[in-house]
């Protein structure tokens, strides 16, 4: 007999679905900016410097008289490009390293967490823009110093996750059938551990982004003529009052995708978790 | 119950006697202190200086150029606005021969403090900046002597530039017979205000100087404010700011056309320009390649980036508000085919036909390196410039720039310069392209330059003088160590219903003057 999907559930996918769709939407106008995009991006119009948006130029011109629309979808294929890779060097490095450690626990477990302890002792993004300072400013650098920084909230929630998991009658059974440590870990704990994982991530991915654009708002992100969200956020500044346009695009497309990863990261929640209120 | 009413009065009386008390003795005190009384009618203004720096005294570092800028210290000869030297402190002035300068000090002068300023206030003031400031050296003092109303100078060597020197900020006369430790907040000196408040980081607190010799000026207090250059023009427009210097060009056009606000603009003396490293094993050693890089350049579009519409394109070493006959010097210009020319001459071609020439099979790539706050978009388009010609030019952002500046690891330096920072034009040149120039950081040497510039300590008159500068801008022009980009304006922006007879001046250390007018 067939189950029949519960109201809170259904909302629950509903709700998925949309959000989904605009993120995958989000993420092609970046994948597809080459085509989307009616000039080249690092092409200057000096005849049209800090022209306002209209027919030729829909989100106006900067203060070269780049296209601000070219550069925003170009813009979105190296931020979100970003965000993406460093939220997934910090998930997985995380993930193992707090795995790990709650699973074998002892002597191993003491030195990861008290390294983890002695990481986020430090404010993180002090600690970042520290840390790129010192090695120097760019992009791989940047994804170099928010990894080292950000694997620690995931060690941290993966290592507790693994602790209630690993003496459950299950485990201890698989473990008297000869079942292998890494058999274990795979076969039984990694399931249970990442769904819940899964939520933080997507939910990571707009604080990412955010912090992405921050630093690059400040000059630490990639180096110029590279369109990049954060970048040209931080250019707009100067013009904020003769030229709005360059500081409300980039300003609003950032907003827009934080929300859009946030709420994407809540409507997994409520699929794993279905609530009346789920809207 | 009578008894404890009366105690209460009696009580309350005394408190209110002791309080009055207090208070005019407080008062007085601080209006001693001040040694200015303000009426409710006093007329008051609220000023933005350009280029915030801590500190008024004139001896310390650059602190002369903040105490000149709010009109509190003076010099013995000034810069008009028309950049004319004139007598202030000193009312005439004489060469005596090749080493001797003599300075009649003008009488009647007196100090904010009430004090006389003597000839002999003026000889331990130049000593005091000769030897507590770090340029106090440039003024190559060999002995200062005074001689009745006069002050005699001896300069160590042949030195032209000497005159020009004392209009120097740094050389403001300070009363030395007072104590001095306090000069950072309260320099005694003899302009037209006096500071009674400073706030480090935050405000000078500025009240007319009742002992003025030029007379009392007619606003009375003026409060100079620390405020973001972008945020000046939103200040004035809010009414919290009266008279606002440098503001950000991008925000001018809020203020365009307002009945309120007037903006005076004059071409200022600073340039902006981009240093190419000159030292041998560097890429841009080559002068081929260095005009090449110049002729590649709009420097009219660059201006119009850098300065709004509020800046003018520059190819030569002093923007033409100096004068010295620069329209006789043949300027760096833009001709993208030149530029080819040069790449060519220099052994560079684009041989795989990426859009980037190579030498020797290696592609020629060049850094700029930018604080990384900086603003980047004069520096964007001269990459994309670069590129038009074949020429890869990446830009480094890094946190401090200072490093490889002093180590000469780099191929482009951003900057911009005063160029007459004593009036004069010589201090400039000798110290960014002489032999062991302080600010020679390219590395550069040219045989033709030394020899002007020898020729130039021993100009004494001005036709000489603009002779040897005319030369010596010639020579740096071809020889392209500097790519000189444009030519900043001084704006000021006056609130006509609080302000008049506001003077801008093309050197950016005069700014206050007792000229103003306030509009009652």
């Amino acid at each position: 007999m067939k189950r029949k999907m519960s109201p809170a559930r259904t909302k629950a996918w509903i709700k998925f679905g949309l959000i989904a769709f605009f993120a995958l939407l989000f993420i092609s106008f970046a994948l597809f900016a080459s085509f989307l995009a009616p000039y080249d991006p690092l092409e200057s119009h000096y005849t049209h410097m800090l022209e306002a948006p209209g027919r030729s130029f829909f989100f106006g011109t900067d203060q070269l008289g780049r296209d601000l629309y070219s550069r925003i979808l170009y813009g979105g294929k190296s931020s979100l490009l970003i965000a993406f890779a460093v939220t997934g060097i910090v998930s997985f490095t995380g993930i193992f390293i707090g795995t790990a450690a709650g699973f074998f626990g002892g002597v191993f477990d003491n030195l990861l967490m008290r390294f983890s302890d002695m990481l986020m002792a430090f404010p993180g993004s002090i600690f970042t823009i520290a840390l790129v300072s010192f090695i120097g400013v760019g992009l791989p650098n940047l994804i170099l110093a928010m990894s080292l920084t950000g694997w620690t909230f995931y060690a941290r929630i993966s290592r507790s996750l693994v602790l209630s998991i690993k003496n459950n009658v299950y485990v201890e059974q698989a473990r008297l059938g000869g079942a292998s440590n890494v058999n274990i870990l795979m076969r039984y704990i990694m399931p249970n551990v990442l769904p819940s994982l899964l939520v933080n991530i997507f939910q990571d991915i707009g604080g990412k982004l955010l912090t992405i654009s921050g630093l690059s708002l400040l000059g630490l992100g990639s180096p110029p003529p590279a369109p990049e969200w954060g970048f040209m956020l931080s250019e707009g500044k100067n013009y904020m009052y003769s030229a709005p346009w360059m500081l409300i695009f980039p300003g609003l497309v950032i907003l827009i995708s934080v929300v859009i990863f946030n709420l994407l990261g809540d409507s997994i929640q409520d699929l794993m978790n279905p609530r009346e209120n789920a809207w | 119950m009578r008894k404890t009413w009366k105690s209460c009065m009696a009580a309350m009386a005394a408190f209110s006697l002791l309080t009055a008390g207090y208070c005019s003795t407080a008062y007085c005190a601080d209006a001693a202190e001040a040694e200015t009384v303000e009426s409710s009618e006093d007329s008051h203004l609220n000023v933005a200086l350009f280029l915030w720096m801590e500190g008024l005294d004139p001896a310390d570092g650059w602190a002369g150029w903040t105490s000149a800028r709010c009109g509190i210290s003076e010099t013995l000869l000034t810069a008009d606005e028309n950049m004319d030297v004139v007598p202030c402190l000193a009312d005439s002035w004489e060469q005596v021969d090749d080493l001797t300068y003599k300075f009649h000090i003008r009488q009647g002068v007196k100090f904010s403090n009430g004090n006389d300023m003597t000839p002999q206030t003026v000889k331990e003031s130049i000593e005091r900046t000769a030897e507590l400031n770090s340029r106090g050296g440039n003024l190559n003092l060999e002995s200062v002597e005074v001689d009745g109303e006069y002050v005699i100078f001896k300069t160590t060597e042949p030195y032209s530039a000497f005159p020009y020197y004392l209009t120097e900020p740094m050389c403001s006369i300070v009363d030395t017979t007072v104590d001095t430790s306090n000069f950072e907040a309260d320099p005694i000196c003899t302009g037209p205000y006096r500071c009674v408040e400073y706030v480090p980081e935050q405000k000078y607190e500025l009240v007319a100087n009742q002992y003025y010799w030029g007379g009392v000026p007619d606003v009375d207090s003026i409060t100079v404010l620390n405020i973001a250059d972008d945020t000046k023009v939103s200040a004035m427009l809010a009414g919290d700011l009266d008279v606002a210097v440098g503001a950000s060009a991008t925000t001018l056009s809020l203020v365009e056309g307002n009945d309120h606000i007037q903006m005076v603009n004059v071409t200022g003396t600073r340039e902006s320009d981009l240093e190419i490293n000159c030292r041998e094993g560097r890429p841009t050693a080559d002068q081929n390649l260095r005009k090449a890089l110049s002729y590649a350049i709009d420097r009219d579009v660059i201006a119009q980036i850098s300065g709004s519409g509020y800046a003018a394109g520059l190819g030569k070493p002093f923007p033409d508000s100096v004068g010295y006959n620069m329209d006789q010097v043949q300027g760096q210009t833009y001709d993208t085919e030149k530029a080819k020319e040069c790449l060519e001459l220099a052994g560079y071609a684009d041989s795989d036909s990426n859009g980037y020439v190579e030498k020797d099979g290696e592609e020629l790539v060049l850094t700029i390196a930018l604080r990384s706050n900086a603003s980047t978009a004069v520096y964007q388009a001269m990459q994309d410039m670069w590129k038009e010609v074949g020429i890869h030019v990446e830009i480094e952002l890094m946190e401090n720039t200072s490093d490889i500046r002093d180590t000469g690891e780099f191929d482009f330096l951003g900057g911009g310069w005063q160029t007459v920072n004593n009036a004069d034009g010589q201090s400039y040149l000798k110290n960014r392209w002489t032999d062991g120039g302080p600010d020679n950081y390219t590395g550069y040497h040219s045989d033709a330059f030394q020899e002007v510039m020898e020729r130039l300590n021993q100009a004494f008159t001005y036709e000489d003088r603009v002779a040897c500068y005319v030369e010596a801008s010639q020579i740096i022009a071809d020889d392209c160590p500097t790519i000189f980009l444009c030519a900043n304006a001084n704006i000021t922006l006056v609130n006509t219903d609080k302000v008049t007879d506001v003077t801008v001046f093309p050197i950016d250390y005069y700014m206050i003057t007792n000229k103003w007018k306030a509009v009652k």
